[in-house]
């Protein structure tokens, strides 16, 4: 079952006054998904790409210019109040109220959710004590760090225990361990409880560590919907074969210049780009050939390769 | 289903931060209270300096002070309890919450209501204590011209958060200054004759303008306010429907822009 459903959802921008206005530009373009029960969908995408404008349609706190949305197989634009109830959202970049504490902003948003007394409390301070804030929870939003503050963010994202999760860069501003415990979090919430989260995050190693699937957003269109070691793949179907030569250098080049390997030279380290079912033969031949190595690593094409190369494309 | 816990919530979202910021407390009570100190003074001196005409002219200084409170702090508030929203950023994380446009609207109401309320007690209180004035007087007289006047807060208010909703938080500014606008041509302080025929005109337009002079005429002539409260009360009903709809349609008109841009 999805819990959500995009279909050929567009925003379009328009500048000027009324009745001169001109539509200039359109920030997303006809683009559908899904997202199914449980599963964690990362939404990537370089700056520009249309991802937070996609959010905001998400909530309802934009109207889209056509497509429609629909959570739990209901429509969106009909059942807004209905449904929110059963979303949660954090983002890196919003704030809560900085002059009100962190138990009074929770305890305000468990409200309006309409949980009622001691549940929000206890979910308050479950929340609060997993997120490592419990002792802040009597301090001013705004004297916290950033670190502390999205922490707070994302307490109030799954105070609801909600059935979806929409999370805008969520661990930007955290240290790597904190931003691993959330992490942790999120894949314990998501395998326990059937969470299903859309996630967008600029930390390639977070979503190829989080997502089940993800989906590539450029100038407003979906360009890619994939496994992250799909993706991965997709830049190319070599690997790097890194070697630290101990002795035979110059044999070792000779051995490469007649196998029509493309490598690079730095010191005695030779990197060798090959295909991954020759890797093999290659040791091999290595070794007839009395080179010896004092150390050998393989890299993978990876998530942040692709990000890279359709950026630059 | 309409759900009153969000109204409260966020009702009790704007009291804990007003407990919490000096800043709105003083703004919120100190001009207010330097009004009633100033003009009730002033009010003295001519009660008793002129003529026999004037000779309540203390009560109608210090209740049209206290009764324009209504109206001028009472669309500040309105208006602070948006802008508030978005200095903090906070416009997205709230509207993405399972709130109701009308909730969020009543709590705003509630919010002034509450307000106000702290407001007219303190300045009674503080009227109590510097003047040679009946408080049951004051709070009687107060409580028959206050409705139309809190109907009147209603429609300014929204009408500055149409403003602050089209046009986003460096718009706040405006808002908060339009209640105050229309305080020459409102008659609180001053009979709307003293005014030229172009802003009697427009006083002719505003609610308040019937609701003071009524006030005027029961205080200083003893006479019937009925048909000036008729008028007030008709005006600002009609003026606060309009405002309301015009405000649901601007914030509509303001989704299909998006919310979050209001706080850039």
């Amino acid at each position: 079952m999805s819990v959500l459903n995009v279909k050929n959802l567009t925003k379009h921008f328009s500048s000027g006054i009324w009745p001169f206005k001109t539509q200039h530009y359109t920030a997303v373009n006809n683009i559908s998904f899904h997202v199914k029960a449980g599963e964690i969908l990362g939404f990537l995408g370089p700056n520009g790409a249309g991802k937070t404008t996609t959010i905001q349609m998400l909530l309802g706190t934009l109207t889209p210019s056509s497509g429609s949305i629909s959570y739990f197989d209901t429509d969106f634009a009909q059942n807004r109040i209905d449904i929110l109830k059963r979303i949660g959202y954090a983002s890196g970049y919003d704030k809560l109220p900085a002059r009100l504490t962190v138990g009074e902003n929770l305890d305000v948003v468990g409200r309006i959710y309409g949980i009622t007394q001691p549940f929000r409390r206890q979910k308050i301070e479950t929340l609060l004590n997993f997120f490592g804030i419990w002792e802040m929870r009597n301090r001013q939003t705004g004297t916290l760090s950033a670190g502390q503050a999205t922490r707070v963010m994302l307490a109030k994202a799954f105070i609801s225990d909600p059935e979806l999760v929409l999370l805008d860069e969520p661990t930007a501003s955290l240290d790597p361990n904190v931003a691993d415990e959330v992490r942790h979090f999120i894949l314990e919430d998501c395998k326990e409880r059937g969470t299903s989260i859309l996630i967008t995050s600029h930390n390639m190693n977070e979503v190829t560590e989080l997502c089940d699937r993800v989906l590539v957003l450029k100038k407003g269109i979906i360009i890619a919907d994939s496994t992250p070691k799909i993706l991965a793949q997709s830049t190319t179907s070599y690997l790097f074969i890194n070697l630290t030569i101990a002795s035979n250098l110059d044999r070792a080049c000779a051995y490469l210049n007649g196998a029509l390997l493309k490598y690079t030279v730095q010191g005695n380290q030779i990197t060798i780009e090959i295909e991954e079912f020759a890797i093999a033969q290659f040791i091999a031949n290595l070794s007839e050939r009395n080179i010896i190595y004092s150390h050998i690593s393989i890299d993978k094409p990876t998530l942040e390769d692709y990000f890279l190369s359709i950026v630059s494309r | 289903m309409f759900s009153c816990a969000s109204v409260w919530a966020i009702v009790l979202r704007h009291m804990r931060m007003w407990k919490r910021d000096p800043n709105l407390l003083l703004s919120g009570f100190y001009w207010p209270l330097l009004d009633i100190v100033v003009w009730g003074f002033l009010g003295s001196w001519i009660a008793r300096s002129l003529t026999a005409e004037f000779y309540n002219y203390e009560a109608v200084a210090l209740l049209g002070i206290l009764l324009w409170q209504v109206v001028g702090r009472g669309c500040n508030t309105m208006c602070l309890v948006l802008t508030e929203e978005l200095w903090s950023n906070n416009i997205m994380n709230l509207f993405s919450l399972p709130v109701r446009t009308t909730e969020w609207m009543c709590s705003v109401i509630l919010f002034n209501a509450i307000v106000l309320s702290l407001l007219t007690t303190v300045c009674m209180f503080v009227m109590f204590l510097l003047y040679d004035i009946s408080v049951w007087y004051i709070l009687s007289t107060f409580l028959i011209f206050l409705p139309p006047l809190f109907i009147s807060s209603i429609w300014i208010g929204f009408t500055c958060l149409q403003i602050v909703v089209t046009l986003g938080k460096r718009s706040a500014e405006l808002g908060f200054v339009f209640a105050w606008f229309l305080l020459p041509f409102s008659g609180a302080y001053y009979p709307i004759e003293v005014l030229p025929e172009w802003g009697q005109t427009i006083s002719k337009f505003l609610p308040m303008s019937y609701v003071f002079q009524g006030m005027r005429e029961y205080l200083m002539y003893d006479q019937n306010p009925t048909s000036y409260l008729i008028k007030g009360y008709a005006l600002s009903i009609l003026y606060a429907t309009c405002a309301i709809i015009l405000f649901m349609y601007c914030f509509n008109r303001s989704r299909r822009k998006g919310l979050a841009r209001l706080a850039d």
